[in-house]
């Protein structure tokens, strides 16, 4: 790196250590603000569950849910949106339907999931599933309508089948856009999971954040919030490293 | 007539434009034959890519009929192919050469049959060297011939094609015409031809026709009666070829006139 | 086909489903009631006035929140925007910051500023933030300097660079930033009336959830429906009024 590089990095990196040092002392200073924890106490409560190992069953819970979640969101939203994106009546059909559910919030879904399946996995499943799914099937029927209308017309002079053409020819073509929806899904799918956990279902990150605040243990509880963000981010790069690992064909075509 | 494939009577094509509806093609009578090899030519927007995407089952006839083997049809008939001129976006990407030449059988055959299938049409076309290569690593003759193998999978009794070779240098033209005859000569197969090149045309068809004025019509029709076996140099020094060169581009500037 | 028969066609899909609900339904179903179940109930809410009050509540403090989020997010996101410096270095803490869920800071706010009035406020305006902020500082950062120069150059006057050039090229993001943070802000706000029993319609749908009332609780996902549907149509009415005086200012 060049110096002018160093220099930049550097002053990246100050804002973020000035906060959390000026947090500390501010803390410190005033014998410990009540309630506010100094970002050491929240270093060694972090440590702490972690080693205990409930931080990391917690977070395997979350990071299971929303990945389910998201399999059934791809299973069920991709085919759904290349349908939309297929059949003109289809997607007449559906879309106004689509246009007064997909504005409902997950958090006011969870209440009637709860009536449903009770405080349960299929709460959270249900709701984040339902929340999720939206920019999967709109990305899906946004990359089969912004197909070369040639695509199309080469499946119809080989004489392949609907169903043919759907999965080896426009799913294919429609890739990269299918993939924009999907990890946005992907996002969601562990927020509305996180969010589901606080109200829905005593499991997981998200209640153990709720857990530690209503015992008033405010070091594990910006611990949790930590945790939920640091999940957020690795799990999301994750997902791109596998992409890129495991569909090289597609890469070919995007 | 059931010696004719194609049969056209008084077949009239309107597509929406800008402007309404515009009359693409009017009082169009015409019959294909069996394993003929038939030409089109003419300016632009005289019809000739509208009149082979009918003949396609992509565009239906706005009045008169058009028949595949007496029959009507709304979609592309049982048997026929069409070979689009911009292969960049016919071809799958992501499929290595011999994927894409099994995407129009893979459904209907599979195992030996489908390997020998494929075998045979990347043969007739000589791409079985590059059959583990992807598209974008193909030059555009080798991409269009990767078309025509794909269309010749399926064992075609009509192949249709769109000026298939407009876009490839005069070198790689000419080895794909003497290909194209040699693959029709061995298949059997009837061949619709589109093109703007006349020497093309009367090179490699039985019969040309010359479509002209907008409305697009049949302003003529030549038989360019050449032998069966042509080539490249000696074929196009013949008298008959010559004549037919001269008729034909008289007709096309006249009608440009 | 044409638009009357289109219209129509979308429309029956949703009435279709009411309407089998409504025939097939079984008015004791604890999970499932009839449509008409939920209109007696939103009837009898409103008769009380707990619907109404509710609703007001959690308009109230999203339409709040969301002034005050605007307000601090155009601010801070110019200001910030103005400088290369300044929003580079800070980049990086903003990205960090941003990828924690807004509706996880909740339990974090409760603990420290109790679950009083100020709460709902405060975390909603703090999650309705950061979308704005991020959009105009954007936006800020992307004004092509020649149009700057064009300001200097003219020798305008503060207040019309602010009105002719920074205004109309910022608007947009601002706009487009409302559009994300309004719905989050209605997420939020229920959230918080949830966990920290505040008046709104997040706490009467917990408590219709308690008392396992099902007619109440679809009455009240319904409610929020037409919020929602009704904030986003006013959204995308300003966003389309917005684009039309403002033509074809890149987003």
């Amino acid at each position: 790196m060049t110096s002018t590089s160093y220099t930049r990095r550097g002053r990246q990196w100050l804002l973020p250590v000035a906060l959390l040092g000026a947090w500390q002392l501010a803390v410190m200073a005033n014998n410990g603000l009540n309630v506010l924890p100094t970002p050491m106490e929240i270093g060694r409560a972090l440590v702490e569950s972690f080693v205990e190992g409930r931080l990391l069953a917690d977070a395997a819970h979350t990071f299971a849910a929303a990945l389910a979640s998201w399999g059934i969101c791809l299973l069920v939203g991709i085919p759904l949106g290349m349908a939309l994106g297929t059949f003109r009546t289809l997607r007449t059909m559906l879309s106004l339907f689509i246009e007064l559910l997909r504005p409902l919030p997950a958090v006011a879904l969870i209440p009637l999931a709860v009536l449903v399946f009770g405080f349960s996995w299929r709460t959270e499943i249900t709701v984040t599933v339902f929340a999720s799914i939206w920019p999967l099937i709109l990305s899906s029927r946004a990359g089969i309508e912004g197909l070369h209308a040639r695509i199309f017309e080469v499946a119809a002079t080989l004489h392949l089948g609907k169903w043919h053409t759907l999965r080896s020819v426009a799913m294919p073509a429609a890739f990269s856009q299918i993939l924009v929806g999907a990890r946005l899904s992907f996002s969601l799918c562990l927020v509305v999971s996180v969010v589901a956990e606080m109200v829905g279902n005593p499991a997981g990150l998200g209640w153990g954040l709720v857990s530690a605040q209503e015992a008033m243990r405010a070091s594990e509880t910006f611990a949790y919030l930590f945790a939920i963000g640091v999940l957020g981010v690795c799990a999301n790069y994750a997902l791109g490293f596998v992409v890129r690992r495991l569909l090289p064909g597609l890469a070919q075509a995007s | 007539m059931n010696s004719s494939v194609f049969s056209c009577e008084r077949a009239e094509v309107s597509l929406p434009s800008a402007t309404g509806t515009k009359v693409i093609l009017q009082g169009i009578d015409l019959q294909v034959g069996r394993q003929e090899f038939l030409c089109l030519v003419g300016g632009s927007g005289t019809g000739k890519t509208t009149l082979l995407r009918v003949l396609g089952g992509f565009c239906a006839p706005t009045s008169g009929t058009v028949l595949y083997e007496g029959k009507a049809f709304r979609s592309p008939a049982e048997g026929v192919v069409t070979v689009f001129q911009d292969y960049g976006n016919a071809l799958l990407p992501w499929r290595t050469v011999r994927a894409n030449v099994a995407l129009g059988i893979e459904k209907k055959i599979s195992g030996a049959e489908l390997d020998r299938r494929i075998d045979t049409a990347l043969a007739l076309v000589g791409l079985k060297k590059a059959e583990l290569e992807y598209p974008a690593k193909l030059s555009g003759g080798m991409q269009q011939r990767l078309q025509i193998a794909r269309a010749l999978a399926l064992q075609p009794k009509v192949l249709l094609m769109d000026e298939p070779f407009g876009a490839l240098d005069a070198m790689t033209k000419a080895k794909l015409q003497d290909e194209l005859r040699n693959i029709q000569a061995s298949t059997g197969a009837t061949i619709v031809f589109i093109t703007h090149d006349v020497d093309e045309a009367i090179y490699l068809g039985d019969r040309v026709i010359l479509l002209a004025g907008s409305p697009g019509t049949i302003a003529s029709e030549i038989r360019p009666s050449l032998p069966e076996r042509r080539d490249q140099i000696s074929t196009k020094e013949m008298p008959e070829y010559l004549h037919a060169r001269h008729e034909l581009l008289e007709r096309l500037h006249g009608a440009a006139r | 086909m044409n638009k009357m028969p289109r219209i129509l066609l979308s429309l029956a899909t949703p009435v279709a489903l009411l309407c089998v609900w409504e025939a097939l339904g079984n008015r004791a179903s604890p999970i499932a009631p009839p449509p008409q179940t939920w209109l007696a109930s939103a009837a009898a809410m409103l008769a009380t006035g707990e619907l109404q009050r509710a609703v007001m509540a959690t308009l109230m403090t999203v339409l709040l929140s969301t002034f005050i989020a605007g307000v601090a997010g155009t601010a801070m996101g110019a200001i910030l925007g103005a400088r290369p410096g300044i929003s580079d270095a800070v980049a990086p803490t903003f990205e960090f910051l941003r990828s924690v869920p807004p509706p996880t800071i909740v339990p974090v706010a409760m603990l420290l500023i109790g679950s009083g009035t100020v709460l709902g406020a405060t975390v909603v305006s703090l999650a309705a933030l950061w979308p704005i902020l991020l959009n105009v500082l954007q936006a800020t950062r992307s004004i092509h300097p020649t149009l700057i120069h064009t300001g200097q150059t003219l020798r305008i006057s503060t207040r019309s660079k602010v009105m002719n050039i920074y205004v109309p090229s910022i608007l947009p993001s601002v706009i487009a930033g409302l559009r994300v943070a309004v719905p989050l802000a209605i997420i939020v706000a229920l959230l918080v009336e949830m966990l920290a029993t505040r008046p709104g319609i997040g706490r009467m749908l917990l408590s219709a959830q308690r008392d396992f009332d099902a007619p109440a609780v679809f009455a009240l996902l319904s409610t929020v429906g037409f919020i929602g549907v009704g904030v986003n149509w006013a959204l995308e009415s300003l966003d389309r009024y917005v684009s039309k005086k403002l033509p074809n200012i890149g987003r």
